[in-house]
């Protein structure tokens, strides 16, 4: 009775010293039970023993790591000698404890995430990195109305003349429209579910596009493109306009290089063209090898001269569209 | 996690080395050993004795050796124990030790008698 209480004690010992020294104990147990009879003995003994397990097993665990043992690989020249580490598997109760540590860590990290809003700049007039832009984009998904509701451009003059608007375009109402302006819209069936109004002043062979040589027109979507006056800003689709060719013209050569960025369908990735070319002055800087349905956006510096032609020429399905800025 | 160290020697280790220092003692015998020569006053429980035999061993204080019990049951194997040189040496620095400790004690006219 008295052996099989301790052997059962002996369980919250170490696995380590179990292995080690279980049978000793109990034989040392049993020896003692053997021993020690009548009444007052068996008590001492049995206080012994449990004053015993107090005072040892937070020692034990205090020095319980996992032992070295030796295995040994014979070669030519004798043996050789490793040194590996015992097997002691974890206790339940530190599994027990980690378990518990790990769901509280959990429920106040999802306490807090849920209780603390990400910041956001609230001030427009101030400048906004990147991360705050893109932070406030997934805080306030982008409306349709919000698009209207941006800032237009007034443009400058154009001599050449406008294509009528197609049968698959509307104006905006709430678009600012310079005089001498046609407003058009063209057609982003996603990424501005719907329409979005800009002013333009090209027109190509099979259908316009727009072009913006001033003024601020903040790009309709896609946060990898600076927020900056754009130079030359089309959007076209693939269906409708596959090519359009338009001139930048400057009053004097710019100095600098520009930005060339271009946004391949929606923010999702959906919508996107099968590929993209863009001949800048004759020259392609940007082939349907390097912007195709796998690339959503694409960026390289250019150099304009004073008098420009870019030709843009997009292949895709009805709603695939793209947006090319130059900067 | 560090080696455990005896410095100090603990006081079970150090009377588990009297007890090997005449011969080769398995579990049961060393506690009893300690019993005797500590009057009574020092009784070994199991698992402060085979904690202590452990650090013990993996400090080359006591080797382990199997030899057939000597008593009724012949047939059972108990794990010995005896006390090696260099465990032998420690219990003799620190015999020495606690003899000087004794010794000022003496002196200052703490402890009376003149067995040390």
């Amino acid at each position: 009775m008295s052996e099989w209480f301790y052997f059962c004690l002996l369980r919250i010992f170490p696995p380590a010293f179990r292995q080690r020294f279980e049978g000793e104990v109990l034989q040392l147990v049993r020896d003692r039970v053997r021993d020690e009879r009548g009444f007052l003995s068996r008590l001492r003994l049995y206080s012994d023993l449990l004053v015993d397990l107090v005072l040892s097993l937070p020692r034990a665990y205090a020095h319980s790591w996992v032992h070295p043992q030796e295995a040994t690989t014979a070669t030519e020249s004798g043996p050789v000698i490793f040194r590996t580490l015992g097997r002691e598997p974890i206790h339940p109760i530190a599994i027990f404890a980690a378990g518990i540590l790990t769901a509280a860590v959990i429920s106040a990290l999802t306490f807090v995430i849920a209780h603390q809003p990400v910041p956001v700049q609230t001030n427009p007039n101030e400048p906004v990195s990147p991360i705050a832009r893109v932070i406030e984009r997934l805080n306030q998904p982008l409306l349709p109305s919000s698009i209207h509701e941006r800032p237009q451009v007034t443009s400058s003059s154009i001599s050449e003349s406008q294509q009528p608007v197609s049968s698959g375009r509307q104006t905006s109402p709430k678009a600012p429209v310079a005089e001498n302006h046609l407003a058009r819209k063209v057609s982003m069936p996603d990424a501005a579910n719907g329409v979005i109004a800009v002013p333009t002043n090209q027109t190509s062979a099979n259908g316009v596009q727009i072009l913006v040589p001033q003024a601020a027109l903040p790009p309709p979507h896609s946060a990898s493109i600076p927020d900056k006056t754009p130079a030359y800003f089309a959007m076209l689709d693939g269906a409708t306009n596959p090519t359009t060719q338009s001139n930048i013209d400057f009053a004097t050569r710019p100095t600098e290089p520009l930005h060339l960025t271009i946004a391949n369908g929606t923010e999702s990735g959906t919508n996107r063209a099968d590929g993209i070319t863009i001949m800048l002055n004759g020259k392609t800087i940007a082939s349907r090898a390097q912007v195709n349905q796998d690339i959503g956006t694409f960026s390289r510096d250019i150099a304009l001269e004073k008098h420009n032609t870019i030709r843009v020429t997009v292949e895709g399905g009805a709603k695939s569209h793209v947006l090319v800025v130059i900067q | 996690m560090p080696k455990r160290t005896l410095d100090p020697l603990p006081a079970a280790a150090f009377q588990i080395l009297l007890a090997l220092a005449d011969g080769n003692l398995h579990g049961y015998g060393i506690m009893r050993q300690v019993e005797v020569q500590t009057d009574g006053r020092m009784r070994l429980g199991p698992g402060t004795l085979y904690n202590s035999i452990q650090v013990m061993l993996e400090n080359g204080l006591i080797d382990e050796v199997e030899q057939k019990d000597s008593g009724e049951n012949t047939s059972e194997r108990r794990r010995y124990y005896r006390i090696t040189p260099t465990g032998r040496k420690l219990a003799r620095v620190e015999a020495d030790r606690l003899a000087s400790v004794l010794r000022v004690a003496r002196q200052k006219k703490i402890l009376r008698g003149d067995y040390v």
